[in-house]
Formats: C-alpha cells, sequence, structure tokens
C-alpha cells in the first residue's frame, strides 16, 4: 500500500500539472509529464521495475491466454509495452506507473492482494470491472489517460474519450491495444516470440515475398 | 529572404504536386513548400505497426500527432475536445505516399445535386459551377498522367468516357471473387474498380507485385500513382521547381492594396521565413487550405484571407463509413494484395450521392483482434479462439458514404489552442446530417445482404452515425460558385476576393458523393492550371486590380 499512497499523491500533483498544460498557450501536448519509474528496472527491461513487470504479465496471460500456443505473458506482451514506453509511446509512461497502481489498489479492495497474486477467477473479475469502468479505487478517479494515441480512433467510443470519473476502463482499453499489438505485431517490436501467433493464425504477411 | 518566385505552392500532395508539374513545365519558376519529410521505398516495410493506417500511436504518426492538434466538436453548443488531427498522413505528395489509391470519378449527378435533390431541409446542397463534361478531359489527362488502372466499359452506372484506363485492372481475388458472385444473385454490377496503382509497367514505373501493406504504407515499389513518384518528379526535373520539405506555412501575406504577394512560413530548424511570390497556390488539404486563409486576416480582411462570404470553412463534409464484416466457414485466401478487386456502383446514383461498395484492403493480425461481431468477448480465451479460427475466413465490405453540405458544419480557428510552430490551430465543428446517416444505414443494410448471401456463417456491421468526421477525406471548405456572395472560389479555383490566390485542393467541392475525393482534385487541379497558364502572363493578374 505503501507505493500506491505514493504514486496517489503524484497524480494528484500531475493531475494539477496537465490542467496547466492544457490552458497553455503554445506547445499543448508536452510528452512527458511526471514519468520517472520507481526502483530499477527489471532484468531485460527498459522501464518497467520487476512489480510491475509481474503485474502487467498475469494481465497479459489473463487477455491472452495460454494454450496449445503462448499467453500474453510468454509471447512477450510486457516487453513490448515496455520498449513502446521506453521509444514510440512515451505519452503512456504516466498512464502504467499509476494505472498498474491502480490495478492492484482495486485487487486489494476486492481480493485482498495485489493481482499478481489472485486466482484466474478473481483476476478476471478485477479486468471485468475496470472493463466495464466501475473497479473500485482512489487512483481510478484521479487518473486521466493520455488522449494522444486513443481519441484518434475515428469511431472512438465516446464514453472513453470524455473525462469520466472512473478511468479504469480507459486505462483496461489502452493495455487490452497494447496487448493485442504485443501479441499480433511483428517481433521487432519486443513481442510476438518466434512469431507464434502468425503461426497460429496462419498469417502470411511479411513471408510472402 | 528567398529570391522571389512566379509561384508558390502550399502543400505537395494529390492537387498540389499536379499545381507544381503543370506550372513548371509552362516555365513558371516554382516553390513547393511541404510540411512532412520525403520517404521514399526503404520506408515501406512488412510491419502492420510502421503503417499510418488504422494504428493510433504508432511510430510513424507519433510526430503528426504531438505537433498538431485540432479540437473537435459535434456542434456550437458542445464543448471541443483537443485532439491530434489524426488520419492525415503527411510528407511528400501529401497524403498520397499512403493512401488506398481509388480513382474513382465522380458522376454527372454528383455535380448537379441542387437540380437533382432540391434543398433538403438543414443542408446547403447547391450545383457546382462546373459540370461533368467540363471536367471530363481533366479526369482522363489525370488518370494518364499518373497511371490509372481500371477497366472501362465494366461498370454499366460510369458516366461516359472517351479512352479507357492506360492499364488494366487489379486481378480478381478469393474476396472479390466472393463478393462478385454475391452481388450478381442479388442483381447488382459488380466490376473491377479503378485504382492508382499500376498493374503494368508504365512510365518507368514497375507494376504492383500485390503485395499485402498497400493502403496507409508506403509502396515498396513506387507502383503505387503517388504524386511524390509520377508528376512531382516531372516537375522537379524542368528546372524551375524548388521543393522544400519540413516548411510549415502560417500565412498569406497581402500588400497594401489587399493582393498577395507571398506566404511566411517556417523552416526545417523552425525559423520564420518569407517566401515572396506573384501567385499563391494553396493545396494544403481542406482543413488546412482553409486554415491559412482564416490566419491571413488583416485590416483589409478582417475575416480572414478571401473570406468576405463568409464561407470559409464552411460546408466542410467527409465521408461517413459505412462497414460490414462477415466471417466463413470455408478458408477466404486474403494473402494477395492490395485487396480490393470487386465494387459495385448500383448505389450512387439517385441516393443523395449514395456510396460505393468494395472488398476491402488486406487485413492483418493486430486490426483483426478488434474485429468483433457485438457482443462478442474483446479478450481472454474466446478472443484468442476467434482470432485463430477466423482469420483466414474473413471479409470486410466497406463504403464511403456521401455527406451532404451543411453550413453550420465548419472549421474555424480555435480561440485558444495552438499547434507546435505557434500557429493557431483548427477547431472543426462537425455532425453527419440525418440523411446521411439513413444513407449510410442503408449501405451498410446492403453489405450485409451481399455477406450473408455469400455464405457468410455471421456478419455485422460497424455502427453508423458515430464519430466527429473531418478526417483524410475532409473537402468543401472553400467551395466553388459564380457567385462572390455565397462561395469562395470561381469556377477555376481562382478566390473570388483576391485574383492572384488560388486554393486548389478538395477544399472547392459543393457536394461530396460516396466516392474517394483524389481523383476528382486531380481533375480539378488540371483544369485550374490550365487557366492559370493561359491567363497569367508573368503579372497579368497585377494589371487586372
Amino acid at each position: 500500500m505503501k507505493l500506491i499512497r505514493r504514486n496517489f499523491v503524484r497524480s494528484l500533483l500531475v493531475g494539477a500539472g496537465g490542467m496547466g498544460l492544457l490552458g497553455e498557450r503554445g506547445r499543448i501536448y508536452a510528452l512527458a509529464q511526471t514519468d520517472d519509474n520507481t526502483g530499477e528496472p527489471a532484468a531485460g527491461h527498459l522501464f518497467f521495475n520487476t512489480d510491475q513487470v509481474r503485474t502487467l504479465e498475469a494481465i497479459a496471460d489473463q487477455l491472452i491466454p495460454p494454450d496449445d500456443y503462448p499467453g500474453g505473458k510468454d509471447a512477450g506482451v510486457a516487453s513490448f509495452i515496455d520498449k513502446a514506453l521506453a521509444t514510440w509511446a512515451p505519452e503512456h509512461r504516466w498512464d502504467y506507473l499509476a494505472g498498474l497502481d491502480g490495478v492492484n489498489e482495486s485487487s486489494q479492495l476486492m481480493f485482498g492482494h495485489d493481482f499478481a497474486a489472485l486466482n484466474t477467477q478473481d483476476q478476471t473479475s478485477v479486468l471485468t470491472t475496470m472493463e466495464k469502468g466501475t473497479a473500485p479505487g482512489e487512483i481510478w478517479r484521479r487518473l486521466r489517460i493520455a488522449q494522444p494515441g486513443s481519441a484518434v480512433e475515428r469511431y472512438i467510443d465516446p464514453a472513453v474519450a470524455t473525462e469520466g470519473t472512473n478511468s479504469s476502463r480507459a486505462f483496461f482499453d489502452l493495455v487490452l491495444r497494447h496487448a493485442m499489438e504485443g501479441y499480433y505485431a511483428h517481433p521487432k517490436y519486443g513481442g510476438n516470440r518466434d512469431s507464434a501467433s502468425w503461426k497460429m493464425i496462419g498469417y502470411l504477411g511479411m513471408t510472402h515475398h | 529572404m528567398a529570391q522571389r518566385v512566379n509561384a508558390v505552392v502550399v502543400g505537395s500532395g494529390a492537387a498540389g504536386g499536379i499545381v507544381a508539374k503543370e506550372l513548371a513545365q509552362a516555365g513558371l519558376t516554382v516553390v513547393v513548400l511541404e510540411k512532412g519529410r520525403q520517404f521514399s521505398v526503404s520506408d515501406a516495410a512488412h510491419d502492420e505497426l510502421s503503417g499510418s493506417g488504422s494504428i493510433p500511436g504508432n511510430i510513424t504518426k507519433l510526430e503528426n500527432l504531438v505537433k498538431n492538434p485540432r479540437s473537435f466538436r459535434p456542434d456550437a453548443s458542445t464543448p471541443a475536445r483537443v485532439m491530434a488531427a489524426g488520419f492525415n498522413a503527411f510528407g511528400v505528395g501529401g497524403g498520397t505516399p499512403w493512401y488506398g489509391a481509388a480513382a474513382w470519378r465522380f458522376h454527372e449527378e454528383h455535380f448537379r445535386m441542387r437540380s437533382s435533390y432540391g434543398h433538403p431541409e438543414g443542408t446547403n446542397l447547391e450545383d457546382w459551377p462546373i459540370t461533368y463534361t467540363d471536367l471530363e478531359p481533366y479526369y482522363e489527362k489525370a488518370e494518364y498522367e499518373l497511371g490509372v488502372s481500371g477497366l472501362a466499359g465494366a461498370d454499366p452506372f460510369a458516366p461516359p468516357r472517351k479512352k479507357p484506363y492506360p492499364v488494366p485492372p487489379l486481378p480478381l481475388n478469393p474476396q472479390g471473387e466472393l463478393f462478385a458472385k454475391a452481388a450478381r444473385k442479388l442483381g447488382l454490377h459488380p466490376f473491377p474498380p479503378p485504382f492508382a496503382i499500376i498493374t503494368a509497367n508504365y512510365q518507368g514505373r514497375p507494376a504492383c507485385i500485390r503485395c499485402p501493406f498497400c493502403i496507409g504504407y508506403v509502396c515498396e515499389v513506387n507502383a503505387k500513382s503517388s504524386t511524390a513518384v509520377t508528376v512531382l518528379p516531372i516537375a522537379l526535373k524542368t528546372g524551375n521547381c524548388t521543393l522544400k520539405t519540413k516548411c510549415v506555412v502560417d500565412r498569406v501575406l497581402t500588400d497594401a492594396r489587399g493582393r498577395v504577394t507571398g506566404v511566411s512560413y517556417f523552416d526545417e530548424q523552425d525559423r520564420p521565413q518569407v517566401q515572396e511570390a506573384d501567385l499563391v497556390v494553396l493545396s494544403a488539404n481542406a482543413a488546412e487550405s482553409a486554415r491559412i486563409l482564416l490566419n491571413s486576416g488583416n485590416r483589409h480582411f478582417p475575416r480572414g484571407l478571401a473570406n468576405s462570404s463568409d464561407q470559409v470553412g464552411r460546408n466542410v463534409m467527409s465521408h461517413i463509413g459505412a462497414n460490414s464484416f462477415g466471417v466463413f466457414e470455408q478458408e477466404i485466401p486474403h494473402h494477395w494484395g492490395p485487396g480490393p478487386s470487386m465494387a459495385i456502383n448500383d448505389f450512387v446514383v439517385g441516393r443523395l450521392g449514395g456510396g460505393h461498395i468494395y472488398n476491402f484492403y488486406v487485413h492483418h493480425p493486430v486490426g483483426f483482434a478488434s474485429r468483433r461481431p457485438p457482443g462478442a468477448a474483446r479478450w481472454g480465451k474466446a478472443h484468442k479462439d476467434f482470432q485463430r479460427k477466423y482469420f483466414n475466413r474473413f471479409m470486410q465490405m466497406n463504403s464511403d458514404v456521401s455527406d451532404l453540405p451543411v453550413e453550420t458544419n465548419r472549421v474555424e480557428i480555435d480561440p485558444e489552442i495552438r499547434d507546435a510552430w505557434g500557429i493557431p490551430a483548427l477547431r472543426v465543428t462537425h455532425k453527419f446530417h440525418r440523411l446521411d446517416i439513413e444513407n449510410s444505414e442503408f449501405i451498410a443494410a446492403r453489405q450485409r445482404e451481399i455477406l450473408n448471401t455469400a455464405g457468410a456463417v455471421e456478419v455485422w456491421s460497424q455502427p453508423t452515425g458515430g464519430g466527429l468526421g473531418v478526417g483524410q477525406h475532409q473537402c468543401g471548405t472553400c467551395r466553388m460558385g459564380n457567385d462572390p456572395k455565397t462561395s469562395v472560389l470561381n469556377p477555376h479555383c481562382q478566390t473570388h476576393d483576391v485574383d492572384n490566390l488560388f486554393v486548389i485542393d478538395t477544399s472547392c467541392f459543393v457536394s461530396f458523393p460516396g466516392h474517394n475525393p483524389s481523383l476528382t482534385a486531380q481533375a480539378i487541379a488540371y483544369r485550374s492550371c490550365e487557366y492559370i497558364k493561359t491567363e497569367w502572363r508573368g503579372g497579368a493578374f497585377r494589371t487586372k486590380v
């Protein structure tokens, strides 16, 4: 809970800073807010620490469960997102720092443990409440998910784009999008290890020439 | 300060590239200012995330997303939300290096919408001041100079044409075959649609190799007839044309008499610069050309340049999409690009602009992960199973459906936000008209009929009527007309108010039928340039005031 408290305080501060940015004439989108992570990056990672990797891998395995083909964890979804935040999607760093804390806060409130320690059924429950935008916790009330990446969807769901009072759904949608990219996109981005997903679905996009 | 030239062209896209080539070939000195950078075959990759298509936040678009905010709202009583101006890839060639390259001619009726349909309530429907017959020779010129594939005579609804297409159509693929069979069963008239993609060696470029990375991707062999690989190289070869990339124009400059003298812009190092010219051509796309005019107001033009009519920015249109999807029991191999190989125009005429229907481009795994019927799992085991079972048993029918002009649908300068260069950004107010939504729902229902007839086991449509509109098919912000009180441009895309200022892109569209806009913008570019070449005498404009 200590980690949650510290990041919660940070979320309040960044919330206020964010408002200031929006009112500023000129460069509206400052890429990075206060997005320094706490602790050393996990082995083989650029951005996430060990706890965050564990949480994210547990989420990835629920979004894309293992069967005779790898699940999200073994396919490298967390590595993909880690690389994305470190390189081409820095605008979502803060979303993940606060959002992963939010997932654990919800898990604690619903089942008394962090997300990674829950059984499959309880993990599914947490993710389902997030998908519905009803996950409990203070962080979801405070967090606003960065819009530049997600708001350009042509058919964006207004419920996601509009600032609501519970951002668990917006964070769920962000992780879901990144998980699908990490699982099904080109392996060079750090996910889709051994092109496993492409073999699974019979995708020849890469190889036909 | 850079040397004064005859013409400065703002934007090197679908129309701007043609303007550059036509004017430079005619002996005018031309500077083209392009906001984006040069892309080439080395930027092509068989990599879904590299494309600028359906994946927001991807690598190539990040700069665009972050530097170019716009605000959007459905109507004046709703607060505008700041969003990146997505779906507007830009580089040398504008959006044409990435576009899907559909190369439609509008139909005769689409130029006389008021005569055909009157004034449906809430619309600002008018006839164009030019007819299909006026434009036909220029459509032909665009098809031949750029390289468009297609099959003349195959579409019974097509407007008359004098010459066949320069190269044959893209070959039939399994999706097209399935679609065509079902369409015929329903009494419809499928045919291979026209694309600015060459299917045989043409003017020194090789034929399409049918790779599956087309729409949203730079072509790896230059078979896509973007202006970057067709007309722009010709313009540069004349020696009369200079192309300056990463240059962002903020204003058109005027003299004491209200004539334009050039443009101001930020160069590659973000330094403010001025390019003086005898005439200015804005070809920056319908949103951005209007933005430049609105940002160029001064004592003479308090509402923005060339805006005595108060029509600059109004009637902005964009297609309303209709998309339906079907999954099948049998495999439908889809490995060969670009994907679309059959279309129908049965619903394009007689339906307020209507919409054509075609089988969509090759799909890829990440995009397919969000293609699910309503209520289907978005994640978990069921989602993975669907992906696995149906990735190679899937077909998408797509239509771009007419958007009727509405005067309160407009782009204007946002009172607060600015882009990365400090230039006031656009606020877009746009809501589809009730008849657009009805049209879109009608077309989506036809798509579902086709998919059901083709034997799909499950069929669904994307919900219609949503979205804020005004994306890659934006048009209509500076409509052309004969009356300076109700239009911005004359039939040659010259502003009514300022004789040495032209807007040559989709801004001039008076209405927007259910066909992709680029070939029409390009035909208009050829026609307008003929006017400039005929009328322009190294300063003739100057003496006319």
